[in-house]
């Protein structure tokens, strides 16, 4: 006896999902922060250097992509809006910090996990490493002027692609192949000798 | 994606090697890079030094929340977009309930505009002239027909001043006797009112033939 294959259900789409989301579907909703949460927080950590910032910053977007729909349908995808207003909000919010407190990073305190958690390291010592390495390359971020940084952590650390921070951030497509090749010098040279990049 | 390249003895711009090291440039070009970078070992310890950075920068993902995190941070989105739609809702009912009272406003004044305008440039009634009263002392009949001698009524005007014609809108007549044509235009008396009301001379004949004292 064999079992029937059950054919899964297609995958909606966001629009689909916002239609949904607009009726008062709850679970529209959820779909849509489970399906962007990840590197919308990704992209907020890495402008602040900070967890409970990066999070603020990640819920401040979401309520207002999803309470500004009208500003973004026509003109770009859900995910290109949420990602525009997410890492807005984390750069107002990291203008605010800055001028409360120089940015705490504790990029010279090697080996404190600076108020996060290292997702579950299999081996302590490698998390180490990791956690010394993110302050290393957060440092380096930070060197970058603020437009090169903003761009490089949309395409890094978003998954998106050229058309896409193009579109995020209203440049052209050789506007971004620019800063992303300045971005890239830039960090090169300052993890000089730090990082075996060159090896 | 698709990127014109230099001519091939220039080789590919540096920010065109970004993109071939991201996957962004169309099959051509890539295809064109590839074969350039054989001939030039620099420029591909470049492209390998860039990717290396890349790998770097994925191995080291910034932590993420645990679930009870992500959670906390989904209920408050929800009650924020719940806030800001209730918000909005009655934002915009205030804003029905002014727009409302502003064009009833704009209507008042638009109103009392159009009555300012129409008194002022309302045809004017040409004003009215009194009819002069003649009295006893400034007539005398001198003849008179036989027939005419019984509508000849004698005594003191029941006005003293000039009489002012009336149309049939201006009076209404409440009780008739049958011996009143209500057609005819009545005379309503601006002046004076006597004290007891007395009959008053009638003229029923051609004026013609009344002639003054």
């Amino acid at each position: 006896m064999t079992a029937a294959a059950v054919p899964c259900p297609p995958v909606p789409s966001d629009e689909q999902l916002l239609a949904r989301h607009a009726a008062g579907e709850r679970a529209a909703l959820e779909e849509l922060f489970r399906r962007y949460r990840t590197p919308a927080y990704r992209v907020a950590f890495r402008l602040l250097g900070h967890e409970a910032d990066a999070l603020d910053a990640v819920q401040e977007g979401f309520v207002k992509a999803l309470t500004h729909l009208k500003s973004f349908q026509g003109r770009s995808t859900f995910k290109t809006w949420l990602m525009r207003v997410v890492s807005n909000a984390a750069l107002d919010l990291g203008r605010q910090r800055s001028r409360r407190e120089f940015v705490r990073l504790d990029l010279t305190a090697p080996g404190k996990a600076n108020g996060c958690h290292p997702a579950a390291p299999e081996d302590p010592a490698r998390g180490l490493e990791q956690a010394d390495l993110r302050r290393l390359l957060q440092q380096a971020l930070h060197s970058l002027p603020e437009a090169q940084r903003h761009t490089f952590v949309l395409h890094a650390d978003g998954d998106l692609s050229y058309r896409e921070v193009a579109e995020v951030l209203g440049i052209s497509i050789g506007t971004v192949m620019s800063r992303l090749y300045y971005a890239r010098q830039r960090l090169r040279a300052y993890l000089g000798q730090r990082l075996p990049l060159d090896r | 994606m698709s990127h014109s390249s230099r001519p091939e003895e220039a080789g590919p711009t540096p920010q065109q090697l970004a993109a071939y090291v991201d996957g962004e440039l169309g099959p051509a070009d890539r295809a064109t890079v590839d074969t350039w970078l054989g001939g030039h070992p620099d420029a591909r310890a470049d492209v390998d030094a860039q990717r290396r950075l890349l790998r770097q920068w994925q191995a080291a993902v910034p932590p993420g929340p645990d679930q009870a995190a992500w959670a906390g941070i989904l209920a408050r989105v929800e009650a924020g977009v719940a806030e800001a739609r209730l918000h909005g809702a009655s934002s915009r009912r205030l804003a029905g309930v002014v727009r409302f009272v502003a064009a009833l406003g704009a209507v008042a004044a638009v109103l009392v505009l159009a009555l300012g305008l129409a008194q002022r440039f309302a045809p004017q009634t040409p004003p009215v002239t009194p009819l002069p009263v003649a009295t006893a002392e400034d007539v005398e009949v001198l003849s008179i027909e036989g027939a005419d001698v019984a509508a000849l009524v004698v005594g003191t005007p029941p006005v003293q001043g000039p009489l002012t014609l009336a149309s049939a809108d201006d009076v209404t007549v409440d009780k008739t006797g049958s011996d009143v044509e209500v057609a005819k235009p009545a005379e309503v008396a601006h002046g004076h009112a006597p004290p007891p009301p007395a009959p008053m001379i009638m003229f029923p004949t051609d004026p013609s033939r009344i002639t003054a004292p």
